[in-house]
């Protein structure tokens, strides 16, 4: 059993990754608190407010997870599970126990590092979650690029042309792109870039006959680098472009229509015109002046998109049976794992919290009137 | 005539008159994406309620065998081709319309009505406990993506169609009630309320009639645009088989059949697949231009 500080560190450690972006941002909350302390006590109210929702999302999620008709422990393990297996297993979960002392329990466990045990793969949750974490946050994190980029791209290019073809096109690439769910998105893909043109590979993380490199930091892309292996790093890198690009079409679509129409709105403003007027170029007023404000909306839009993208990657780590927490989040899901699904719609909880805290930072970063004021809302 | 009907607006929605509903439809007009969608919508709706007289094989929408006829290419006898019992890929599309409006006005029947209730007695008793209590909750709710929590209910539920709506309402109402609170806490310190409670109106007086007419706007768009993000949610459920369950044909379930025979009969994922594009499309391109018509700002 290791220790509850170590499991904490390794928790710790993953988070930290999970927000390379967070750190650029730390060192700017640290700006603004050091200006404005009426903001850093907006920020800080949000933050405990944050812990209050996770609580209460814990509560419910283990309401929804108990009460349910039936027997939890019969369901999990099936019809044909003989009696006493289920006892055992009714025992292990604590389900004997009323509804507050098995929270209780629970929640001790959590605060201990305990997340439980896992039905499906008889482990404790919280290594699985450790393995499979990873897998996902390195498709996330291209997802990512790949919406931040294309979006804001896509949207400056159609305001610039508004109204001409280039504005259209991408005008319907962006309606489809929004109408299409990520799972039709990633069977699309597979038709033409596994099938049609094999250039892509299908399915996993990295192909069979490639020997993976050894587990350091669970993220394949960079135990290759560490490794030195090249032809692992190239595979993995290959394995995670097609349930990214499935993850980040709908957001990509949406963040491109809103920053759009953000930036039509604020060509329209009286500064741009004094500016044009007094004969700076028109791409400098377009990249530096209208750029930044008209970030706000998109960059809250593309973040929320992210935080979300766990749960929309439920179905893409499906179709490419890509081994990621989504995949084990699902699976979870189908087969009942109570522990399983309670940590994982945490996971998924706790980051959507996060974001919503980090885009209200980008925000009074980008538009000083909301840090002044002390906070939106 | 403009300025009369934008009066008359502004005094309630239960006061629309026919002028106003033909200027609705001018603004909404105006975009012809917006008529395509309403046109597609509008063939889609009349043939999934009369998609048994319409389609080319009804009895193939059910439990039907015909191996003989199995995983067809598209042709003149099968459009879209025929799936591994050997049914019309294309008929089992559009019954699986009906499955996906009826989802909509399930998810949208129950959970708008819940969570503009809540959302209006929240924002009417802002600053108390009741307040505090329901949008606490909302927060909660609101903590995850939609298509998690009602994956979570739904897998905890017997897969079926009526589960799987209640496990999207489950996640769905909470965004009616913070709409509906924002809006109600806007107008609740207006003279009007505040003149109709010292003359004495009853609660439900003011909530009703005096409160909810002003948040009739936000829910309506919202409500509109919805109805895509249900269908492709329910497609979602349905993809993974927590929604309708065979024989009966559902978009989600079709693709992950067809999925697993993919490169060589590409048809049963792909028809699938394009059909709920086509949906989701054409409704958010309805609701964008509700969307637009309902807002004043541009005339």
């Amino acid at each position: 059993m290791k220790s509850f500080w170590l499991t904490l560190l390794e928790c710790t450690l993953i988070l930290i990754i999970a927000g390379a972006i967070t750190l650029i941002l730390l060192v700017k909350i640290y700006l603004i608190i050091t200006k404005e302390g009426m903001y850093m006590k907006f920020i800080l109210k949000r933050f405990l407010w944050s812990v209050l929702v996770l609580i209460g999302l814990s509560i419910l999620i283990f309401i929804i997870a108990r009460v349910v008709p039936g027997d939890p422990a019969r369901m999990a393990l099936g019809p044909r599970a003989s009696e006493e297996a289920i006892q055992q297993l009714t025992k292990e979960l604590n389900l004997d126990k009323p509804l507050a002392t098995q929270y209780f329990l629970w929640v001790k466990g959590v605060f201990k590092g305990d997340l439980g045990k896992s039905i499906m793969s008889r482990r404790p949750v919280l290594d699985d979650i450790k393995e499979f974490l990873p897998a996902t946050l390195e498709v996330i994190f291209l997802a990512a690029f790949i919406e931040i980029v294309g979006g804001i791209l896509l949207g400056t290019i159609s305001a610039r042309y508004s109204g001409k073809w280039i504005d259209n096109v991408v005008r319907i690439i962006s309606y489809l792109g929004i109408a299409t769910p990520a799972f039709v998105w990633s069977i699309i893909l597979m038709l033409i870039f596994g099938y049609l043109i094999p250039v892509l590979p299908i399915l996993g993380r990295i192909d069979a006959s490639i020997i993976p490199p050894p587990t350091v930091t669970g993220f394949m892309v960079i135990d290759s680098i560490l490794d030195g292996n090249m032809e692992a790093l190239s595979n993995a890198i290959l394995h995670l472009i097609m349930p990214a690009i499935s993850l980040a079409l709908a957001g990509l679509s949406q963040a491109s229509r809103i920053h759009r129409s953000s930036m039509l709105d604020n060509f329209e403003k009286d500064y741009v015109g004094t500016e044009l007027s007094s004969g700076i170029p028109m791409k400098k007023v377009l990249l530096k002046y209208v750029m930044k404000p008209s970030l706000i909306s998109t960059v809250s839009i593309i973040a929320l998109d992210i935080a979300a993208m766990l749960g929309n990657a439920f179905l893409v780590e499906l179709v490419f049976n890509y081994p990621g927490i989504s995949r084990y989040g699902i699976n979870a899901m189908l087969n009942k794992d109570l522990n399983a699904i309670t940590a994982i719609v945490m996971i998924i909880g706790i980051a959507f919290l996060l974001v919503n805290i980090i885009v209200d930072i980008i925000a009074a970063y980008l538009d000083p009137r909301i840090r002044l004021q002390g906070g939106a809302k | 005539m403009v300025k009369t009907e934008i009066k008359s607006k502004k005094t309630g929605y239960f006061s629309i008159k026919i002028e106003s509903l033909r200027y609705f439809w001018y603004k909404y007009s105006k975009n012809k994406l917006s008529i395509i969608g309403l046109v597609v919508i509008v063939i889609i709706l009349l043939s999934a309620i009369f998609a048994l007289q319409v389609v080319p094989y009804p009895e193939h929408i059910g439990a039907f065998t015909d191996f003989v006829n199995a995983n067809l290419k598209p042709s003149k006898d099968y459009i879209c081709g025929t799936d591994q019992y050997g049914r019309d890929i294309f008929s089992r599309i559009v019954y699986s319309f009906r499955n996906a409006f009826i989802m909509c006005i399930g998810v949208l029947g129950v959970s708008a009505p819940i969570g503009v209730i809540l959302g209006l007695i929240a924002g009417y008793y802002q600053g108390t406990v009741i307040e505090s209590v329901i949008m606490r909750i909302v927060d909660i709710f609101l903590s995850l993506p939609p298509l998690v929590l009602a994956l979570a209910v739904s897998a905890m539920l017997e897969p079926t169609l009526l589960n799987s709506m209640l496990a999207v309402s489950f996640s769905w109402w909470a965004w009616y009630t913070r709409i509906t609170y924002n809006m109600a806490v806007s107008v609740k310190n207006e003279y009007y309320i505040k003149s109709s409670e010292l003359i004495g109106a009853s609660v439900t007086h003011i909530i009703v009639s005096e409160i909810l007419p002003n948040c009739f706007g936000p829910i309506f768009t919202k409500l509109t645009l919805d109805i895509g993000q249900v269908i492709l949610i329910g497609a979602s459920l349905s993809f993974v088989g927590l929604g309708e369950q065979p024989p009966n044909p559902a978009l989600g379930t079709m693709i992950s059949d067809g999925a697993r025979f993919l490169p060589h009969y590409w048809w049963q994922t792909l028809y699938p697949a394009i059909a709920i594009m086509i949906i989701v499309l054409s409704c958010n391109l309805v609701g964008d231009g509700i969307k637009d018509a309902l807002s004043t700002n541009e005339v």
